[in-house]
């Protein structure tokens, strides 16, 4: 297993891992490849694509980027492993905020706890009172908080919808339930996140439940069991015929068509 | 409140817009991208998307 898959095992959600194939295989090839060799269902994301280019010759090689997608680190994967798992454990033990008024700081912290209308109210209260030492200073960087708070905000309504949309209406409740919670002291924000758990949990998506509920059962039987599990894929497949229409019916289409190159 | 129903023909496979690859970035640099073909993004495919957590780019070969 690549070791930049095992970091994305090993740091979940506070990471993303991007793994892009670079030998020209094509991109069904390559996740059926990582799809055989039992390397998918962690969360990190597989393109064929290169995004950029690191300028390295070899492979692995690799680009680390700060939370602000900055690159901080770049080079061979195998030789430089060491110093990306320092990296990696620095960024997510402590985020560096440079110079940034400590005020503001506080409003990022609680914003990185998911606290978005916690982190909303810290902001307003620095732009109504920045203090008179660099008051400038502060009230721009208050205001830039208030942006990322919005962005955020912003953000995780356009996930839930992709995840309902998508064929992930499970995921896309507990997603929005957590939101909800999450902006409970903001009645504006409040109500967007209600009124996508009223959409999710309403007549529309019971069935779309059900399915999604067996769908994922057997998709991660599929990336458990090496060779992609045929007894699941076809599976898979019967569900596909079941959901049809449906956003579950598209997402097990998409997930036997992916597991057709595990077999090759 | 309306549903953003794209990408249904493959779910887990987000079309979109993509950058040039040949984009050769150093550090310091904070490089824009987006991704025509990707799996499991859960609707993160560009540099945007991905704000606020560290994002390791790994490139690696079948072969």
């Amino acid at each position: 297993m690549p070791a930049a898959v095992k970091l994305q095992q090993e740091f979940g959600e506070r990471i993303q891992v991007i793994l892009v194939e670079s030998q020209g295989t094509g991109y069904e090839k390559s996740v059926g490849f990582a799809l055989k060799a039992g390397w998918l269902g962690n969360g990190a994301i597989w393109t064929s694509q290169r995004p950029f280019s690191t300028g390295s010759g070899g492979l692995p090689s690799f680009a680390l980027l700060d939370a602000s997608g900055k690159v901080i680190l770049k080079g061979s994967s195998n030789s430089m492993h060491g110093q990306i798992v320092d990296e990696i454990e620095r960024m997510v033990g402590k985020p560096d905020y440079g110079d940034m008024p400590k005020s503001v700081q506080k409003v990022y912290k609680e914003l990185n706890k998911g606290k978005i209308a916690s982190a909303y109210a810290m902001a307003e209260k620095v732009i109504a009172k920045p203090g008179s030492k660099d008051a400038s200073i502060v009230l721009a960087a208050a205001e830039a908080s208030l942006v990322a708070v919005w962005s955020r905000f912003d953000s995780q309504v356009s996930s839930i919808n992709w995840l309902a949309g998508n064929g992930y209406p499970i995921r896309a409740l507990e997603t929005a339930k957590d939101l909800a919670k999450n902006v409970s002291k903001r009645a504006d924000m409040k109500m967007s996140a209600d009124t996508l758990i009223e959409m999710l949990e309403g007549d529309e998506f019971k069935e779309q439940m059900k399915w999604d509920k067996s769908l994922t059962k057997l998709e991660m039987a599929m990336y458990e069991n090496k060779e992609g599990d045929p007894r699941s894929i076809k599976k898979i497949e019967e569900l596909k015929d079941e959901a049809t229409g449906s956003p579950v019916g598209a997402r097990a289409e998409g997930l036997a068509y992916i597991a057709k190159f595990a077999k090759k | 409140m309306r549903l953003n129903i794209a990408h249904l023909a493959l779910p887990a496979i987000l079309m979109v817009g993509a950058v040039t690859d040949a984009q050769v970035v150093e550090v310091g640099d904070v490089p824009t991208y987006n991704f025509e073909q990707a799996y499991n993004t859960m609707g993160s495919s560009k540099a945007s998307d991905f704000l606020g957590k560290p994002i390791l780019v790994d490139f690696w070969g079948t072969r």
